[in-house]
């Protein structure tokens, strides 16, 4: 018998304020030729200070990266309030979510790293001509943020480090494709996921909505789709807008991570605790169908009195 | 006679249109159904015999092969944990898993979850934000421990809040872990923040303020009183065998203003928890009764409200339908979801739904 068990204790974990996050890049340095793709972690670190919102911007030069996608698989965010974009005109790629609870730091004995924000997928273009081999700074633009988890929003104190990519001449016989191997090897479909269908006043009218989230643990969510009843599966995002309002069809949401692989969950509507004007309209016709009853008997009752007296 | 038929006619009338209001009005939307299935994998005996919920078994490999587990080639072994190794399985495009999340299975890990709240708390536990477990109750010592089975590879969030005898909430505590595939993964040493009340939101210089809560039994209480320019007090209390902590803290020492205060747990073991929730008081004529109206303070601004901040929609959790509400009205204005007033629903507001983040 034989089965691996690790340990994590908090005993050495003693938290220290510092206000301070730091963003950085992994690896920190890397050299890679034309036609190959590699990918770049974002994480954080925050010397025991708890964070909770990280908004994050980087800048990359254009003439010889360009970004293919990038993944939040693996991710410390689980609420993304913006789905990870990016602009190969601009030279951008920007991120924002948040933790709920917080995340203060990784813990000793953690097998993992734990800190990672996201997986930016870049490829080396090969339509320019690269001879001497360039260095390039792929950088956190000043404007990122993270806010400490103090019930407040508080700013912290942002420490940022990039990666220098060293793009080499010419093109190998075998170029390495990271990504590609990642999602060769995703077996794995998105996390089990809850869908709930929703009516406040405040939001879209009061109109129904639907709210789904959840996280895949190795290429990332891709997109979501919703199918209504028997109509079409349709791209999606949470909150989704019903298109049909009366809740008498089974919904089907289905969550695809970055291979391709999909999680579908479906909420059916059932009939709700019934609002207290209800219960009097059926109180109203019980009493209804008790006095007709009644006069009913009466009726009969006295039917047959007058038969017993004739007789 | 007629009377007799207007009233049949009436009664009928009344009937159907009571027959339609509850058809039409008998529709919503409550349960949800998931479909996803996850295996647990347990190695029971490493004797070439499958075991168990043993995927293989040294070179016994179930008649299995990479290609009937949905790869295109190589060679698959065996993991020292009966679990299949596919490392040397070959893929030459993605392979779609069916709904529910059928297809290749991996390996499972397990997660053990071992700490300390207050004697007979209530626990939530949350994975990644989402309530996972719920009314989980801790033992007379405070002890608890959570086994989750079947758990995927990958980093997880797991969130712990307690609630004690009487009904007060901690903030949540949050653990970040990576899980590796097919081992067990132990977390010991969870110290719940303390619960923590105020006698009063509002007294006068020299009154005594009575601030208390729960803790782990007999726990070192550290309670942290801060005024507006951040200058802070420190006071220390101890919690009863039964997790009860009470201090009395003496005001006269303070000067008119709003204070904030929180305290934090530390075991003789060397155990520390991070703070507890933030609670708030004023001293000072501006919040006493029968003042002049010019210096009384707005009672939003109090900042002891801030309990259920972020709860849009009133159901008294903070979780993701008022994160929805939130993204419906980002960047933008809106009464409901400007939690901090400042005119923009934006990433303050979304960083102090983190905070009272419920799930």
């Amino acid at each position: 018998m034989k089965r691996y068990l690790l340990i994590i204790s908090f005993l050495l974990f003693l938290p220290i304020s510092s206000h301070a996050a730091t963003l950085y890049l992994e690896p920190e340095s890397a050299d890679y030729y034309q036609g190959e793709s590699f990918i770049l972690t974002a994480r954080v670190l925050t010397k025991g200070e708890c964070i909770n919102t990280i908004e994050a911007h980087l800048k990359f030069p254009t003439d010889f990266l360009e970004i293919k996608d990038i993944s939040q698989g693996n991710s410390i965010i689980s609420l993304w309030l913006q789905e990870p974009r990016f602009s190969n005109k601009d030279g951008t790629a920007d991120f924002l979510g948040g933790i709920p609870g917080g995340y203060c730091g990784q813990i000793p004995g953690d097998p993992g790293e734990s800190n990672l924000l996201a997986k930016i997928i870049f490829g080396v273009k090969t339509e320019a001509l690269v001879y001497p081999p360039v260095s390039l700074g792929i950088e956190f633009s000043k404007v990122s943020q993270v806010l400490l988890n103090d019930g407040l929003g508080t700013p912290a104190e942002i420490i940022s480090r990039g990666a220098r990519i060293m793009v080499l001449s010419g093109q190998p016989a075998m170029p390495r494709q990271e990504w590609l191997q990642e999602l060769e090897k995703d077996k794995i479909p998105p996390e089990p996921f809850e869908i709930k269908i929703n009516q406040e006043p405040s939001t879209f009218e009061g109109k129904y909505f639907l709210t789904f989230n959840t996280s895949d643990k190795q290429t990332g969510v891709d997109h979501y789709e919703v199918k209504e009843g028997k109509g079409e599966w349709l791209k999606a995002a949470s909150p989704y807008l019903l298109k049909n309002q009366n809740l008498k069809n089974k919904i089907l949401v289905r969550a695809f991570d970055k291979a391709g692989n999909e999680r579908i969950t479906e909420i059916i509507p059932s009939e709700k605790s019934k609002p207290f004007y209800q219960w009097i309209i059926i109180a109203i016709l019980a009493m209804i169908i008790i006095i007709w009853l009644r006069k009913k008997l009466k009726a009969r009752k006295k039917n047959e009195n007058e038969i017993i007296s004739d007789i | 006679m007629t009377g007799k038929i207007v009233f049949k006619v009436f009664i009928l009338a009344l009937v159907i249109f009571a027959g339609l209001v509850l058809y039409f009005d008998n529709v919503s939307a409550q349960s949800a159904s998931v479909t996803a299935t996850v295996r647990v994998n347990l190695c029971v005996n490493q004797n070439e015999i499958i075991e168990g919920d043993e995927q293989c078994d040294g070179s016994n490999l179930d008649s299995q092969t990479c290609q009937s587990l949905g790869y295109n080639g190589g060679t698959l072994s065996c993991n020292n944990n009966c679990s299949f190794n596919t490392s040397a399985c070959t893929v030459t495009a993605p392979v779609v898993a069916g709904p529910g999340g059928g297809g290749y299975t991996p390996p499972s890990s397990t997660v053990i979850l071992e700490g300390t709240a207050y004697p007979e708390a209530t626990l939530t536990i949350l994975k990644d934000g989402q309530i996972f477990v719920a009314g989980k109750k801790a033992d007379s010592l405070g002890k608890f421990t959570e086994r989750i089975f079947g758990i995927s590879s990958g980093v997880y969030t797991f969130g712990f809040r307690a609630k004690d005898k009487e009904w007060r909430e901690s903030v949540v505590f949050n653990v970040t872990v990576t899980v590796p595939e097919g081992v067990t993964v132990m977390v010991s040493g969870i110290l719940i923040p303390p619960t923590i009340e105020l006698g009063k939101l509002s007294l006068k210089k020299g009154d005594i303020l009575d601030i208390f809560g729960e803790s782990s039994p007999q726990s070192e209480l550290e309670i942290s009183i801060t005024d507006a320019s951040s200058t802070e007090t420190i006071k220390r209390s101890l919690a009863e065998k039964d997790g009860v902590w009470l201090f009395s803290f003496d005001t006269s020492v303070l000067s008119e203003g709003f204070y904030q205060v929180k305290a934090r747990a530390k075991t003789s073991d060397g155990l520390e928890s991070p703070f507890s929730k933030i609670v708030s008081f004023a001293i000072g004529k501006a919040l006493l009764p029968g003042e002049g109206p010019e210096e009384e303070i707005p009672e939003e601004e109090i900042p002891e409200k801030a309990g259920i901040l972020g709860d849009f929609n009133g159901d008294n959790r903070i979780n993701l339908t008022d994160f929805s509400i939130l993204l419906h009205w980002w960047d933008r204005y809106s009464a409901a979801a400007d939690i901090n007033k400042d005119g923009f629903v934006d990433l303050v507001d979304f960083s102090i739904m983190m905070y009272y983040w419920t799930g």
